[in-house]
């Protein structure tokens, strides 16, 4: 399944929208998207860096229709022929969960803590398939297996599990209905060193065996290294880079690039001083 | 969970006790000799002291205590020096007024007051979320007797414009009639329920608004949602401990807000019954009345524990031990 998303802008404020009509309340303009053009291809693990506040999450929120209304979104996303932008509430609420899967940064903030996870990953099934009890829950179980975990944690509550196990949770979310696009958004930032690579891992692995496509969004060229085949670089809201993932990382030709780059090895090599 | 039971029925039970230490206490407290106080000013010391001694107000303080503290327990409240009537039997027969009429208006409540909530949050960018919080706001501000009268000029049966309820007044046969005894408490428990439901109302909105653009309602929606359905399923599971939480504050709180509302309608419920007694200075069935009150508001906030700890997981484990630690997975 491919994506691309052409000249795409998003402003916040400006407009006051139904609920703010009087002048004195129209807040000022603020530009967090400017012409942001990116293509994922079918069966493509794509990265897309920038340093925090550069509008890396803001991207996928807004093709997908998960921000709120009085955010302005004009440009094209195009899913396989379908265009995102302008859709209404009901046909992008079709795509989330089935076509698209979504990873969040911190699945603590994200998974309903006062539901079983097992429920949880149902989510999608139930919203898009007719399918019987036991069929969504041998469904379930079989995710759980697939992302590391027992068929037993589907009747644990989020709090009742560490942060990798959450994560990993989240992923079977995305994933239980076989989406041909994943929008992973930095989703090993929460998670301790090794935890990450366990997850980094498991999502190649997870996405390459169903053949579905990546975007993978991260401010860590060091993690993005191990899962995007190209990377795009997003600074103040544009891309400022394009190229292959290694190539990248040799040789990047944007500041923004360059100083992500420096802080990944800085980093790296002082994880391994610290060993 | 069984343990927080465990603890908290005994907590109970010892809130009871100190309870009636204080019901107990303040009649004795009080300016004025208690058999002095019901016998009226104008009573002789032979009446008063006849009086002392058929309600064992001669005793000392502790004998007067456990008398009575025994009597309750065996489900006797004595009985009326005025109409010489049992207190239980009189209680059993206004609670049956007064409890329907708090249900009625807390699933009025309920039922007004939560869909509103949800719809107004599931708007928070259009027209109606203002207006619905301005309905809301003024719908809570309205007086219960302000309220009441207006019912009543309006739906009040040979009075209102519409006039299709009984606005005075509850059958004497009580419920051996179902439907005449639930007309009559149509406009009492209205007028009861529009008030609370307008501030149910506005809190499930603000307790939904609060969680409206958080991870939990943008998960939801990235699972196939729309925002105002991810508010309505996901958003009010996450906030339900809350509203459980604000049910039995609203259902104590009506205890004695129905106050107002059965003398406006005669109704012959628990609230009338206790300042008719206080009036006539029957002090000794106001002692078992009171009590009874308070344990009826001990037991509400029992219950709205018990089941807040059912609705929200996480807090299962709290008071008992502790949180429980992350289950170690083999991964």
């Amino acid at each position: 399944m491919s994506l691309i998303i052409k000249h795409l802008h998003v402003n916040i404020g400006g407009d006051p929208g139904k609920s703010l009509r009087r002048r004195s309340q129209k807040a000022p303009e603020k530009k967090i998207l400017r012409d942001v053009s990116l293509h994922v291809a079918d069966r493509e693990r794509v990265g897309l860096v920038g340093a925090s506040g550069s509008g890396k999450s803001m991207l996928a929120m807004s093709v997908m229709g998960l921000l709120p209304r009085t955010v302005h979104v004009s440009g094209s996303a195009v899913l396989d022929g379908t265009e995102l932008i302008g859709g209404t509430p009901q046909d992008l609420a079709d795509i989330r969960g089935r076509a698209v899967g979504f990873i969040f940064q911190d699945p603590g903030t994200t998974l309903n803590p006062v539901v079983p996870v097992g429920k949880q990953i149902e989510q999608p099934l139930r919203r898009h398939y007719d399918l019987s009890k036991e069929d969504r829950r041998e469904r379930v179980s079989a995710m759980l297996e697939k992302v590391g975990l027992g068929a037993s944690v589907a009747s644990a509550y989020p709090h009742e599990l560490s942060g990798g196990q959450q994560q990993r949770v989240g992923i079977a979310c995305a994933l239980i209905t076989s989406p041909k696009l994943i929008i992973a958004d930095e989703p090993t930032t929460a998670l301790d060193a090794m935890t990450q690579l366990q997850i980094v891992e498991l999502l190649v692995q997870l996405v390459d065996g169903a053949g579905a496509s990546l975007l993978f969004i991260t401010h860590d060229f060091s993690v993005l290294a191990r899962v995007a085949q190209r990377s795009y670089v997003l600074e103040s809201g544009e891309i400022v880079e394009e190229g292959d993932t290694a190539g990248l990382l040799a040789n990047p030709s944007s500041q923004a690039g360059d100083r992500l780059v420096t802080a990944a090895k800085e980093l790296t090599f002082a994880r391994k001083e610290s060993r | 969970m069984l343990k927080f039971v465990v603890r908290r029925l005994a907590l109970f039970c010892v809130a009871l006790i100190v309870l009636s230490l204080l019901v107990f206490a303040c009649l004795r407290i009080l300016p004025g000799n208690v058999a002095a106080v019901m016998a009226g000013t104008n009573s002789t010391p032979e009446r008063i002291a006849a009086l002392s001694e058929q309600l064992g107000l001669n005793r000392s303080y502790p004998a007067q205590y456990f008398q009575w503290i025994g009597d309750l327990l065996h489900g006797n409240l004595g009985t009326s020096v005025l109409t010489g009537r049992s207190t239980m039997a009189e209680t059993w027969q206004r609670a049956q007024v007064t409890l329907p009429l708090i249900v009625l208006g807390l699933l009025l409540s309920l039922v007004i007051g939560i869909p509103l909530g949800v719809v107004a949050s599931s708007h928070r960018e259009g027209g109606l979320h203002s207006v619905l919080r301005y309905v809301s706001l003024t719908a809570g501000a309205v007086p219960a007797l302000w309220g009441g009268l207006l019912l009543i000029l309006v739906f009040g049966r040979g009075v209102g414009l519409i006039g299709i309820f009984p606005s005075q007044g509850f059958p004497e046969d009580g419920w051996s009639s179902p439907a005449s005894a639930l007309v009559s408490l149509a406009l009492p428990a209205l007028s009861v329920g529009i008030i609370s439901g307008a501030q149910m109302m506005r809190y499930t909105q603000s307790a939904l608004d609060g969680i409206a653009e958080s991870g939990y309602i943008t998960m939801a929606m990235a699972s196939g949602s729309t925002r105002a359905r991810a508010i309505r399923t996901t958003g009010l599971r996450i906030v339900l401990p809350d509203l459980i939480s604000v049910t039995g504050l609203s259902f104590a709180q009506m205890i004695t807000g129905v106050l107002v509302i059965e003398n406006l309608f005669s109704l012959p419920g628990l609230a009338s019954m206790l300042v008719t007694d206080v009036g006539n200075r029957d002090l000794i069935k106001v002692q078992s009345e009171l009590m009874l009150l308070a344990a009826f508001f001990l037991l509400i906030g029992l219950l709205t524990d018990i089941a807040h700890r059912v609705a929200d997981p996480r807090m299962r484990g709290v008071g008992a031990e502790s949180v429980a630690p992350a289950q170690e997975v083999s991964a």
